[in-house]
């Protein structure tokens, strides 16, 4: 295939929408199998060696769409959730890389409460291998929970918000470790890209990896993408989708350059993310006969503790979530089902500024105040188990965005069982931080992430997605992103993602 | 600013409709040091005609002519025959009154304690945010004696703003050498540091809003001074945060916003219109005039979801707070000479070709390039 691209005219194999964590493995596995892909992404593609660490500029890799937040627990976007450019959210994300728990797969089985997905760990944990293997990720050997395994590269050094966090663990009896992370810390050179170099702590993890020792897609699973020809096509927005006289998908509309295009297809496979998937079906109408797109959607309980120590701690240096600890995964006293992960946190200026500002409620002298402490604060975060709600949910607003496709309506309610778990962690990481010696301890309620809105299972009634990614009505629609997890789980979702797509693939083979 | 020699011979031009009983210019003008032309003219047209000649000219009007003096000075100044100065007696803005956003132009308001449309609370709050480089005189009234009362000081006052100098007059903190050599090193890569010299850039006093009114700058100007006040980080001149807000709100957003609130740039103009609201009735005066205790108890009841006023919804205002803490904070943070005073060296983890990051992680330790900051405090938290 050459270089060039595919004809919009000529139907291609496949159409995948969005080049993230979703769609990249996937894109991969296609073209490397001798299909014809063409990947639509919305963003840019960029530069790495121009990312920059100044945190206003590099909202650039931001998905910066209007998004409307409602719900008793609005969400924050922008910044935190949602990427653009070719390698989707991995360009920003934190690249905090665990294992999603096997007992997260059953926790209605085990609980009464959320939902099972329709296969088990044993199922995902070979294309989970495969994932860490062919990005690079890092991390402790032995690993003290779960299944034993290795972590190719050595965990990055760890900050002072590690350190401080592995000493207030110890004092209470709570195993840490070196969290498994996404970055490499010795040079790694891949053929169809180059060279990534080693982790030099430089801590701007969130505002892009200049030297690429960040494992995302567009330094992995995309060159080896468009080594075997796939057409990877930035600024191509998807807006609307074809189908032909039986009902199958025929082509794709997109808008790029402000001019509307149609590439046709034989298969079509969005991978937007938990939003933008539900959005375009929602906006086109499609692979909805359960009613359940845009239902369902889920956040990680994401509370965070900060204080302030004696010493500097400098929290915009070296990677920011160096620590973990598992032990929170079903704790004995919980009066919540599920569990979930801690890390330490270091953090950038503005963000961490911008946490202050909205979740402590500061103004005034105070606010000042605190904020001339920065480089003498830490903090701990985890990242929970969020139970299905079908109240929680996108929709489609009044409103129409610049290419005319209606604004996205998250509502977004805690739970009891959110909130029981915020408090319990507020508890346990405020002990922790007490045991190491914080003052001024305040916790942050917040959720982060994005999960659901077309939930995988086996009953077309009830799902949108089979247990392998495809449309129930339709079946040449695949959906390849976190948007059909049935449970949100404890774990951020990237490992889970790219390893769901590689599994897709094999399913879009066979099919 | 630098002052200038009035160019001579200058000529007063009044707005002075026939029959409308206007204030005694002849006086006035004796008073206003050199001694200025009179020219009194009846409508706007014979005004604009008078300032056509050629002279050298300033611009005067009392009471209900000044909208117009505003709106023809705005003309002028396109047409490239801008009055060195206006001078604006009592003025009385009609509410809705037409008027152009901004007049940069030296300006002497005049104004009337106690009397409603020309009080310098009204003033201040309504009139004052279209004239940057406007100065406010406030004398007690009626304003029918004004000149007989006040002449000589409004003429030494007038005499004053002719010589000012409307060059742009810029604020803002400077950044610390230290930080600024920092900046300059190769730790810093070319693009970050064309960023950072970007937004070193100082902030100007007659900054023209790009999204919100004049009035609803002037509020959130006073606002963002409650909500971060920037004493004990910068000593001289804050980081004019207001209207680096308002420069975002003209662009296009970032990527979300409360379902329950307007469009960014439209839930910052209702809110301050609604705190401004609040402020009148809860306090007697807008929010720009009253005293910083009331300005501190009207946020307070923001912040708390139980400010009640016309406008936006207690718990709109509660969530537009919100907001408002976030953006102000992002906008100081993110300032070179606010990392300069804090010892933030974010933005210095890599140069280029050699994206360095940090060797010096770990907990107490700091490589010996890496700034300190002034108004860094340690972990002493009071």
């Amino acid at each position: 295939m050459s270089a060039a691209g595919f004809d919009n005219r000529e139907a291609v194999d496949v159409v995948v929408i969005g080049t993230g964590a979703g769609g990249a493995p996937l894109i991969a596995e296609l073209a490397q199998a001798g299909r014809s892909v063409v990947a639509l992404e919305a963003g840019p593609s960029f530069e790495p060696k121009r990312f920059t660490p100044d945190e206003p500029t590099a909202s650039e890799i931001y998905w910066l769409h209007e998004r409307l937040s409602g719900g008793e627990t609005p969400q924050a976007f922008g910044g935190n959730n949602s990427g653009t450019g070719v390698g989707g959210s991995l360009l920003h994300y934190g690249a905090f890389m665990p294992r999603m728990d096997p007992r997260d797969f059953t926790l209605h089985s085990e609980t009464g409460k959320g939902v099972d997905w329709p296969f088990g760990a044993d199922e995902l944990m070979p294309w989970i291998a495969r994932v860490e293997a062919e990005i690079g990720v890092s991390g402790p050997t032995p690993y003290p929970w779960g299944v034993p395994r290795t972590y190719a590269y050595a965990p990055p050094t760890r900050n002072a918000p590690a350190q401080i966090m592995a000493r207030g663990c110890e004092t209470l009896g709570i195993t840490c470790k070196d969290a498994p992370a996404a970055v490499i810390t010795a040079e790694r050179d891949q053929p169809e890209f180059g060279v990534r170099h080693a982790c030099v702590n430089c801590g701007a993890c969130h505002q892009g990896c200049r030297n690429d020792a960040k494992s995302g897609v567009h330094n992995t699973y995309l060159p080896v993408a468009r080594a075997h020809g796939a057409d990877i096509r930035p600024g191509c927005m998807a807006t609307g989708i074809v189908l032909d006289g039986r009902g199958r998908v025929e082509a794709v509309i997109y808008v790029e350059g402000g001019v509307e295009k149609r590439q046709a297809c034989r298969a079509l496979v969005l991978a937007a993310g938990a939003v933008e998937t539900a959005r375009l079906l929602l906006h086109t109408g499609l692979a909805n006969s359960s009613d359940q797109v845009g239902r369902n959607y889920m956040t990680h309980v994401s509370t965070q503790v900060w204080g302030t120590f004696d010493e500097e701690t400098r929290p915009n240096h070296g990677y920011p979530s160096a620590l973990i600890t598992e032990d929170m995964m079903r704790p004995a006293d919980a009066d919540f089902v599920g569990g979930y992960l801690m890390q330490s946190l270091g953090m950038m200026p503005a963000t961490w500024g911008s946490l202050v500002a909205r979740a402590r409620g500061l103004w005034g002298p105070g606010l000042t105040r605190y904020l001339r402490h920065y480089n003498h604060v830490a903090g701990l975060g985890i990242n929970g188990e969020c139970l299905p709600r079908p109240e929680n949910r996108v929709t489609l607003s009044a409103e129409r965005d610049a290419m005319g496709l209606p604004k996205p309506r998250i509502d977004h309610s805690y739970g009891p069982n959110e909130i029981a778990m915020h408090n319990h962690a507020t508890r346990v990481m405020t002990r922790i931080w007490e045991a190491a010696g914080a003052r001024d301890i305040w916790a942050a309620d917040r959720a982060a992430h994005m999960i659901g809105t077309c939930r995988m299972g086996t009953d077309a009634s009830t799902s949108v997605v089979d247990p392998h990614g495809r449309s129930h009505d339709i079946d040449n629609l695949w959906i390849c992103d976190h948007s059909i997890f049935p449970s949100a789980a404890a774990a951020n979702p990237a490992l889970t993602i790219m390893a769901l797509s590689l599994r897709t693939a094999q399913a879009i083979q066979q099919s | 600013m630098a002052a200038s020699e009035p160019a001579l011979p200058l000529t007063l031009i009044c707005l002075q409709p026939a029959g409308r009983r206007g204030p005694d210019w002849g006086t006035l003008a004796a008073h206003i040091s050199p001694n200025p032309m009179l020219h009194l003219a009846e409508t706007v047209e014979a005004a604009r005609a008078a300032a056509a000649n050629g002279d050298a000219f300033a611009l005067a009007a009392a009471g209900a002519d000044a909208a117009a003096a505003m709106i023809l000075t705005d003309k002028l100044i396109e047409a490239g025959i801008a009055p060195r100065a206006l001078l604006l007696l009592a003025p009385v803005m009609a509410q809705g009154a037409a008027r152009p956003d901004m007049v940069g132009l030296p300006t002497l308001v005049v104004a009337v304690h106690g009397e409603t449309p020309s009080s310098p609370e009204t003033l201040r709050a309504r009139l004052m945010p279209h004239l940057p480089y406007g100065r406010l005189l406030a004398h007690d009234g009626p304003d029918d004696t004004l000149i007989l009362r006040h002449g000589k000081a409004i003429g030494a006052a007038f005499s004053e703003i002719l010589m000012t100098d409307t060059g742009p007059i810029e604020t803002g903190p400077a950044i610390d050498p230290a930080f600024a050599a920092l900046l300059a090193s190769d730790h810093v890569s070319q693009r970050t540091r064309e960023v950072m010299e970007q937004r070193a850039k100082p902030d100007f006093q007659a900054y023209a809003p790009k999204a919100l009114t004049p009035e609803a700058l002037a509020i959130l100007r006073a606002a963002t001074l409650r909500v971060l006040p920037q004493e004990g980080v910068f000593d001289t001149d804050p980081i004019d945060l207001a209207a680096r807000i308002d420069t975002r709100l003209a662009t296009t957003g970032d990527g979300w916003r409360f379902a329950e609130l307007p469009p960014d740039a439209q839930a910052y103009e209702q809110a301050l219109h609604t705190l401004d609201r609040a402020a009148m009735a809860r306090n007697g005066g807008p929010f720009v005039v009253v005293d910083a205790a009331a300005q501190d108890d009207l946020l307070t009841r923001a912040s708390d979801g139980t400010l009640e006023a016309e406008g936006l919804s207690a718990a709109q205002m509660q969530l537009w707070f919100t907001d408002l803490r976030a953006d102000c904070v992002q906008t100081f943070i993110t300032h070179p000479a606010t990392m300069g005073r804090l010892g933030i060296d974010s933005i210095a983890n890599g140069g280029d070709p050699v994206h360095q990051g940090f060797a010096e992680i770990g907990l107490g330790q700091r490589a010996d390039w890496e700034p300190t900051g002034r108004a860094s405090l340690g972990g002493d938290v009071a």
